[in-house]
């Protein structure tokens, strides 16, 4: 072989790395040069060079095939046989290149053929990570059904005579254009309906509220207050009487925005609003909370009309009550349904107010009334299940894309609409920040939760199992509860924290049902409580005592008995001084003579119903749920048990 | 007569382990040896046998060597431990497969599968 003259950087280029440190600069990889001096016939030497450039090997290796190809033409050459018959068994030259590439790969070191893997399964990654990034970038999520419109239908249809909003945006209405200032802030002009509705105070104190306790002076104060306000509350019965609410949520008037201190809403902006915005998950209810602050009026009234030894008003005022429970608990979702019951537990309130020290101002047959409007309050959480349900179908098709088959993912455009308008919201509690990262970055981040979570199907089938779970826990009495391994939250407790994360959507989307079905018992309790109450008065009306037993009111003053909702056995009733008291034995099943704990500070609605039932109550929980009591339940004990 | 090639991608690996079990060989004694030793029926141009050693390497079935003794630099070829192991197995996988090839009368009756019957 003989290295004829090249330039000095390609010999450099043809030296084993070694060589050139030692100095060595010979260009032996340079396998051409080791055809050229073969002498071999230009035929095979031109199917030698095409077979090695084509290889496409490192040098080295090209070097080692040349000289093998070299040996064995030369081997053939020496046998007689001409250049021509040799490159006839040759093969062909393509598949020949091919053939020893592969292989010759093969016979690398591990270290490349790991690289080598690694790289390929990096860029097919990529490639694969690209294609995501682009179905992401393309599809959309598709809003295929009108879930607020189908929630509206019935309010929608409904005739403007049978609805109560009208009259209680009048009341409203007539409560802003008479309150000048705010109790709470006297130096700024009235601005929220809380503002209007907080009352009179005396100092620090709020009157409304505690009407029954308050001083000749106060009570001179808040009737003042009340009377002022007539024909607000004239407008609130006439609003609570109506069959239905009939508000058209969502799509509120300009009537009802300003009256809430809420943005304008115009053409300009409705196409701005965002589709999560326009979502039923996220439709604002600021008349709820103005429920609340009307009922406060309400029962003050109540109260003032039992202290004022006026029964019509009174009756009037339970009737309202209890109208504006059934109004505020007809939206589907679960926080109306939360309303619901604190505006029954008003209505209660104001109940006890009169049977407590003014039962006279009602005829029997008013005290009946009384008890059927307390007893036409629906309160079943059932009713709520569907409306979450929905909402949570709304808030999923607004974020996720839709193959039409009922499963899709989470685009790009769902991630950005997830991280700015639904997780500050859902996460609010948690301080959540939307990163507001560019387009760009939540496509490129897109595929990330492609990988990782649960596509459409199957985040709807997760929501479905865990509800499914949810309602079969709220079916039990709470002294039958489901095992914890079967309610839901003991499967999120059991779910791996990838499984978490990839059903991370639920993970705040799911509501607190237990939660608010405990809040239905109590209400359900309480009110079982007051019908026990009525049932009491007039026992005693037609007996000129209280009954030894509560059996002894059964079947004539109510059909059965209620159970402790705690335990499931009966009910206790005690007389303390010359007072009914009815008590469930409460969480720690002991009898403590009708006596809340401590932390109730004597209000039955503060009571805790523990869930799961515990074994063990601490020291703070001991004590009994008085459902019902209209004196003083620490005075000492006069009567029996059941 | 040419063989399918599917078939020589089958045949040829123990064909060649098998020449090599007789001692090193390089490129072109190995492809003599098996057109002269079969008739030509395994004969293989260097376009499938050199791709075929250098899998056999990567694979350590054989190991190559440069002799740069003789008039021109060659390589030789052998059979590594693992070669041996795998000629056996290939060996008495191919007897089955000639012994069930008999029994169906594709394989010529009288003929064995150790060798000339």
């Amino acid at each position: 072989m003989t290295l004829t003259a090249k330039s000095w950087w390609h010999r450099v280029r043809h030296t084993r790395p070694r060589d050139i440190l030692h100095g060595r600069i010979n260009g032996q990889l340079d396998w051409r040069q080791a055809v050229a001096g073969a002498d071999l016939p230009v035929a095979v030497a031109d199917t030698i060079s095409l077979v090695v450039r084509k290889t496409r090997l490192w040098k080295r290796e090209q070097l080692d095939v040349t000289l093998e190809l070299i040996a064995h033409f030369q081997d053939g050459l020496e046998t007689g046989l001409s250049g021509e018959e040799l490159l006839a068994s040759f093969g062909d030259t393509a598949n020949a290149a091919r053939l020893i590439r592969r292989s010759k790969k093969r016979g690398r070191p591990f270290l490349w053929q790991a690289w080598w893997w690694a790289s390929r399964s990096m860029a097919a990654l990529f490639a694969v990570y690209g294609i995501v990034v682009l179905l992401l970038a393309f599809d959309r999520p598709r809003i295929s059904t009108d879930y607020l419109a189908i929630l509206n239908k019935s309010s929608i249809s409904m005739p403007e005579d049978q609805r109560g909003w009208p009259y209680y945006q009048q009341a409203l209405a007539w409560l802003k254009a008479n309150t000048e200032a705010s109790p709470r802030r006297p130096n700024v002009s009235a601005v929220t309906v809380e503002d209007w509705l907080t009352g009179p105070t005396d100092g620090e104190t709020l009157l409304l509220d505690n009407y029954p306790k308050l001083d000749t002076a106060q009570r001179k104060v808040v009737d003042a207050w009340l009377n002022e306000r007539a024909e607000f509350l004239v407008l609130l019965r006439k609003a609570a009487r109506q069959p239905r609410l009939g508000l058209e949520l969502g799509n509120y008037s300009p009537q009802y925005r300003r009256l809430f201190g809420m943005r304008e809403f115009d053409a300009d902006v409705a196409e701005k609003k965002s589709a999560v915005e326009s979502s039923i998950y996220f439709v604002l209810l600021p008349h709820i909370q103005a429920m609340r602050g009307m009922a406060r009026v309400l029962k003050a009234d109540l109260q003032r009309s039992a202290f004022q030894g006026n029964g019509t008003a009174a009756l009037a005022d339970l009737r309202a009550l209890t109208g504006m429970a059934r109004h505020g608990g007809q939206a589907p979702w679960l926080v109306c349904g939360l309303v619901k019951c604190g505006l029954l537990h008003s209505a209660m309130e104001g109940l006890e107010t009169v049977l407590a020290a003014h039962a006279e101002i009602w005829s029997t047959r008013e005290l009946a009334q009384a008890a059927h409007l307390l007893a036409a309050v629906s309160l079943d959480v059932r009713d709520y299940v569907q409306g979450e349900k929905t909402s949570f179908f709304d808030l999923v098709q607004r974020l996720y894309s839709d193959d039409g088959r009922g499963d899709g993912y989470l685009t790009a455009a769902g991630l950005r609409r997830l991280d700015r308008e639904v997780l500050p919201v859902l996460r609010a509690g948690g301080n959540w920040q939307a990163n507001h990262f560019s387009n760009w970055q939540y496509l490129a981040a897109a595929p990330a939760t492609y990988f990782v979570g649960a596509s459409r199907r199957e985040l709807l089938a997760k929501h479905a199992e865990m509800w499914a779970r949810m309602e079969a826990e709220a079916e039990r009495p709470l002294w039958d509860p489901l095992p914890t391994e079967e309610t839901a939250a003991g499967q999120y407790e059991r779910m791996s924290p990838l499984a978490r994360l990839r059903y991370g959507m639920l993970d705040r989307s799911l509501p607190a049902y237990r939660a608010v079905r405990m809040t239905f018992e109590k209400a359900k309790g309480l009110r079982e409580g007051a019908l026990l109450g009525i049932a009491l008065q007039l026992y005693r009306r037609e007996h000129g005592k209280w009954p030894e037993s509560l059996n002894q009111l059964v079947p004539l003053s109510l059909p059965s008995l209620p159970i402790d909702r705690i335990n499931g056995g009966p009910l206790r009733y005690r007389i303390v001084d010359g007072q009914p008291v009815i008590y469930s034995l409460g969480v720690d099943g002991k009898d403590d003579g009708g006596v809340l704990p401590d932390y109730c500070m004597g209000d039955p609605w503060r009571y805790r119903l523990l869930w799961p039932p515990a074994h063990e109550v601490a020291e703070e929980e001991k004590g009994d749920w008085v459902i019902w009591s209209t004196g003083s339940a620490n005075s000492e004990t006069s009567s029996s048990g059941t | 007569m040419k063989i399918e090639r599917e078939l020589m991608r089958g045949a040829g690996p123990p064909a060649v382990l098998q020449l090599l079990s007789g001692g090193e060989k390089y490129g072109y004694e190995l492809v003599e040896a098996l057109s002269r030793q079969t008739d030509g029926v395994l004969a293989m141009g260097q376009s499938t046998l050199y791709p075929m050693l250098y899998n056999l390497e990567a694979k350590n079935l054989v190991k190559s060597r440069i002799d740069k003794s003789g008039p021109r630099p060659r390589r030789y070829y052998r059979l590594t431990r693992k070669g041996e192991r795998k000629l056996a197995t290939d060996t008495m996988q191919w007897r089955a497969l000639f012994d069930a090839m008999q029994s169906l009368g594709i394989a010529p009756q009288g003929a064995t599968a150790g060798g000339a019957g």
